[in-house]
């Protein structure tokens, strides 16, 4: 091996140097180049089709002329689909229109045919942003694609086109049992609005029991009042995962007509479903069911009691004075939940307040913060005891947490 | 003779030496080589599959996980309350801050009184992990989100320790104040949890340099390249090691350091390994060493991935004497890992980790800095023996350096095709020309330093050998330069 | 985008052009989509990309109308919407917010600092164009009762 085969090899290795480096430079020329051109036709095309999306009729054509292919077609796609996200209504559909005449949402329906699955998931993309009800068939046969990006793209496309069409195959998947593209099927519906809702309670008796929560989930996040009816009903359905489902929604939907049937719901046999019946109690501040939560306050199972617990610090006098009744509970997590609960709420510094007097207010004051004291969680009360405006205030809160260490030494 | 003899010895020491330096590099640089073509795949794909609109979507989704983001703070004071402000504002859909003051002196923690509204409240949580007392949680009254934490101080691993056990959400972060995140980059980092709920226990981003950018409001408003030459070379050394390294890596599924870097991780298998540990320089390169082998252990499919667009910005050190400090405290964090988990070495149990990586790291990155130093003294007393041979020269320049020099432009390359960040010409051409320039003296300048960092490694052994003998419970960090320099955050303060 | 107008020429902007409108948003696509709908239907806008320029320039053009989106750098976004309505020159100036923040408590946040309308990205254009028309007549007619005489036009503020 010769000394001048080496210095060939690195003569070699230099020049390969050279070229990567003039590769890197001349890529970044081309690029530039070509956007400096797709700038200019854009340029070209702007005036014309913004004046398109901003009128009420008239075709594209008669405010543009956009070539069948080439560098401006390609830059007018591209400006379309970038105001997509800006508009709705009227200019929106113009959009749409606007994309079907160029070509470009046939052009994208053949390419979802394409060998390659990183173009049929773009394809999808595209015809999503497009919103061409035309595509929703092409579309539905996507979800079933080998690739799992793909079908991912194709629902969300569907999610983006809406309309009774786009709605139903999303549906039928979610009669498809696989746990995760469930939710994410349930997660685009959610966002499809009205027609979504009517079609789901259409085809709720056929979903399977996950199918059936997926649903009620979806109607909880579309919140419309229409629904609420329906979803009452399901509260006695014999499964109790749809039970609960049907308990969220409600809270989610917040219909305060509903409580009497969550109140009901409180006396579930199954704990999940209280537990939600109780939450959605607490979304729907209907004075009426301070009742059952009160009742609530004593269910054998934390959770129950933790959401009760929490709905009742929203409704007023009542739920404040199941809250302190809780005080005396022989839970301990029961009682830190309610001192939480009225800390949050604002209640500890309101009593903390009508500490100062001889009424019975204040009397009553003095008991109720004395039963805090008790409980232990004192940071809120130390704090008031040092910084509250009034002295007689602070010195009542000193006196009573002086009392209760003295007690425990 | 005699003095003939030695010399005829040492001569041939030298020569097979000389030789096995080249066989070095040229492994060396072939890892390099294959690393990079990994990435390359890897980061084409990511740039390919990234649809715009993801991001989006992941933002109002509700599927998304909410994110409990850790903020450790000691002494904190003059930056404390920018760094939450700009948390506030990121471009996320449900998380949380939770700012743990870990024991200051100063005013941090009444300047997060008075500017948020906290007033105390009592936190039921687990404390699942054992830490230094938690004196208060305060919440504030008008961010129903942000939670700050006051502790005797225990360090940056007991604060995070301590926010972890206090965090609601199923995953975390630990932000520094010191670094600049970018708008999207929790949206980011989310996504491959979003993709791959089951399996993905922690995903890294990128970190890139902030010098030269411009930052307003804790944004960067504007990318430039930095104005002096050494926070220079190491973006390039950044584009290197994170765009051909950690991207390799994760494909590989040994991706190992996340540090330097910004994590996410989950929550669960956070706690199950016991959390941060107190005992290192770099805590979260040895929480992801023990993520992988409590995963692996347990036979659990999952995975450590990394983002390769840029989440993350950091102020690079500006001096030597800093620079310094920062690799010692990397490289001794990483050789402290390496010796935890030795068990780890060349054991198929642990898959590609253990029979790739950790051998990689063992031969390449710890020993390796000793054999390039040498290899270079060698080509010196060579010359100096009058033996140098010009072939091995020749050799020797092609392998350690040109071949590097090929690297750091395919980095440059890579980054061309894919994230641009830095968009002018003028930049570009200043990348390339460090990127060449970086083989020539300053990579050679970071194997000295991990030479030096691996005397200090066996020297504080034996310190913390006989620290552990005598029953010394640890909670801080010792006390060296290095970790004061670098504050709580490993950032470097200018 | 049109070209700044001096303060001297306001008489002449009355004769010609319904109104003068700034719009202020980070994003440049919604920007010229703006200035073009307005410019069409009469009036006569002014686009500004960045928050702290914004204000600056309202101060001086002291518009009809001012557009803007919730931008940053400003500290939340929201603190233009605050600064407009603390500054005595600008408070009367009726802000529409244009956002994509479309949670409830950001919009009740956004009326809360004072903004005169809400509109939720995405929007409707035909829409836009009819709230923007509604606020300078309503606007109009709250300076109007302020003035206690009819003289000169839209002049003097």
């Amino acid at each position: 091996m010769s000394e001048w085969l080496l210095l060939v090899a690195i003569l070699t290795i230099a020049a390969v140097l050279v070229l990567l480096t003039v590769l890197i430079l001349v890529m970044k020329a081309i690029r530039q180049a070509r956007l400096a051109h797709l700038a200019r036709k854009r340029r070209e095309i702007e005036p014309g089709l913004l004046k398109y999306l901003a009128a009420r009729e008239g075709v594209l054509e008669k405010f543009v002329s956009v070539p069948p292919r080439g560098d401006t077609r390609t830059a007018a796609i591209a400006l379309l689909i970038e105001h997509a996200d800006l508009l709705k209504g009227e200019a929106r559909e113009r959009i749409t229109t606007a994309l079907e005449r160029i070509g470009m949402v046939g052009e994208e329906m053949a390419h979802l045919d394409s060998s390659s699955a990183w173009k049929r998931a773009m394809a999808a993309e595209r015809l999503g942003l497009a919103r061409s009800v035309s595509a929703v068939d092409a579309l539905a046969r996507r979800m079933e694609d080998s690739d799992p990006e793909v079908q991912l793209r194709a629902a969300r496309a569907l999610g983006q086109i809406r309309g009774r069409l786009a709605v139903r195959p999303l549906i039928e998947a979610l009669a498809n049992p696989s746990r995760w593209s469930t939710l994410r099927v349930a997660d685009i519906l959610s966002t499809m609005g009205g027609e979504a809702a009517e079609e789901l309670i259409r085809s709720f008796p056929q979903l399977t029991p996950q199918g059936k929560v997926a649903c009620l989930d979806i109607l909880g996040r579309l919140r419309r009042p229409d629904t609420a009816a329906f979803i009452q009903q399901r509260l006695k359905d014999e499964n109790p995962d749809v039970r609960a489902r049907a308990a969220h929604a409600l809270g989610q939907i917040g219909d305060p007509t509903t409580w009497q049937a969550l109140s009901e719901a409180l006396k579930d046999p199954e704990w999940p479903v209280r537990a939600m019946a109780a939450k959605a109690l607490g979304r729907l501040h209907a004075p009426q069911s301070v009742g059952s939560l009160a009742e609530g306050l004593r269910d054998r199972q934390w959770w129950v009691r933790s959401n009760a617990a929490e709905a009742l610090s929203g409704m007023g006098e009542g739920g404040t004075q199941a809250l302190i009744d809780l005080l005396d509970s022989p839970d301990d997590y029961a009682r830190h939940q309610a001192v939480l609960m009225l800390q949050q709420s604002g209640i500890v510094d309101q009593y903390a307040d009508r500490l100062d007097g001889l009424d019975l207010e204040a009397a009553r004051a003095r008991r109720v913060v004395g039963k805090i004291v008790e409980v232990g969680q004192v940071q809120r009360l130390d704090d008031l005891a040092r910084n509250h405006t009034s002295p007689s205030v602070r010195a009542a809160l000193a006196d009573l947490l002086g009392k209760a260490a003295a007690g425990r030494a | 003779m005699f003095g003939i003899g030695w010399t005829g010895l040492a001569i041939s020491f030298i020569v097979w030496f000389n030789r096995f330096v080249l066989a070095y590099f040229l492994a060396l640089n072939t890892i390099y080589l294959g690393l990079f073509i990994v990435s390359l795949r890897e980061v084409w794909y990511f740039v390919r599959r990234t649809f715009w609109s993801d991001y989006r979507q992941i933002m109002q989704s509700e599927l998304t996980w909410p994110i409990s983001i850790l903020v450790p703070a000691h002494n904190e004071e003059k930056t404390i309350l920018e760094t939450v402000r700009s948390l506030q504002m990121i471009n996320y859909g449900e998380f949380e801050i939770i700012v743990i003051n870990d024991g200051s002196t100063d005013g941090s923690l009444k300047r997060l009184v008075d500017a948020f509204e906290l007033r105390r409240i009592d936190k039921v949580y687990r404390r699942s992990i054992a830490t230094a007392p938690v004196r208060a949680v305060y919440a504030s009254l008008e961010f129903p989100n942000l939670f700050v934490v006051d502790k005797d101080k225990g360090g940056k691993s007991d604060a995070l320790n301590t926010g972890i056990n206090i965090a609601r959400y199923p995953l975390f972060c630990s932000v520094d104040a010191d670094s600049i995140l970018e708008d999207n980059a929790f949206l980011r980092v989310v996504k491959p949890f979003m993709e791959r709920p089951q399996e993905t226990v922690a995903v890294g981003g990128i970190v890139r340099i902030a010098n030269g950018c411009e930052v307003r409001d804790g944004r960067v408003t504007r990318i430039a390249l930095p104005g002096r030459p050494l926070p220079t070379f190491q973006v390039v050394e950044y584009l290197r090691a994170f765009l051909t390294g950690r991207v390799g890596w994760s494909a590989l599924r040994s991706l190992v350091i996340i540090s330097g870097a910004f994590g996410l991780y989950r929550r669960k298998e956070v706690i199950e390994i016991g959390g941060y540990d107190h005992g290192t320089d770099t805590e979260d390169l040895e929480l992801v060493v023990r993520l992988h082998e409590h995963m692996r252990r347990k036979k659990i499919p999952y995975r450590i991935v990394f983002v390769p667009d840029p989440v993350c910005w950091t102020e690079a050190p500006t001096t030597l004497r800093v620079l310094q400090r920062q690799r010692n405290r990397w490289h001794r964090g990483l050789l402290q890992s390496l010796w935890r988990h030795k068990r780890m070495l060349g054991n198929p149990r642990y898959g590609i980790l253990g029979l790739i990586a950790m051998p990689y790291f063992f031969v390449f990155e710890m020993l390796g800095p000793f054999v390039e130093v040498a290899g270079y003294v060698a080509v010196l007393l060579s010359w100096l023996l009058g033996i140098l041979n010009v072939k091995f020269l020749l050799l020797f320049f092609c392998l350690a350096v040109l071949y590097g020099v090929f690297l750091s432009l395919a980095a440059i390359l890579l980054e061309e095709i894919s994230f641009r960040r830095y968009p002018s010409w003028e930049d570009l051409l200043k990348l390339l020309l460090y990127g060449v320039l970086e083989n020539f003296g300053y990579r050679q300048m970071l194997s000295v330093f991990k030479v030096k960092s691996f005397w200090d490694f066996l020297r504080r052994r034996r310190r913390w050998g006989e620290m552990e003998r005598a029953g010394f419970q640890v909670h801080s960090e010792p006390a060296l330069p290095a970790a004061q320099d670098a504050g709580l955050g490993g950032g470097m303060k200018k | 985008m049109a070209g700044l107008s001096d303060r001297g020429n306001r008489k002449g902007d009355c004769l010609d052009s319904k109104g003068t409108i700034l719009v202020m948003d980070d994003d440049p696509i919604i920007l010229t989509f703006l200035t073009n709908l307005l410019q069409d239907k009469g009036y006569t806008v002014h686009a500004v990309e960045d928050g702290s320029e914004g204000i600056l320039a309202a101060r001086r053009l002291k518009p009809d109308l001012i557009i803007s989106d919730l931008i940053m750098p400003y500290a939340d976004g929201y603190e233009i919407l605050r600064e407009l309505k603390r500054d005595p020159a600008l408070r009367r100036i009726p802000v529409m917010v244009v956002s994509m923040k479309d949670k409830e408590s950001d919009i009740v946040r956004g009326f809360e600092l004072g903004a005169e309308d809400y509109v939720v990205k995405p929007f409707g254009a035909h829409e836009l164009v009819a709230r923007v028309r509604r606020l300078l007549v309503a606007s109009k007619k709250a300076a109007a009762a302020v003035l206690p005489a009819p003289a000169s036009g839209s002049g003097s503020r």
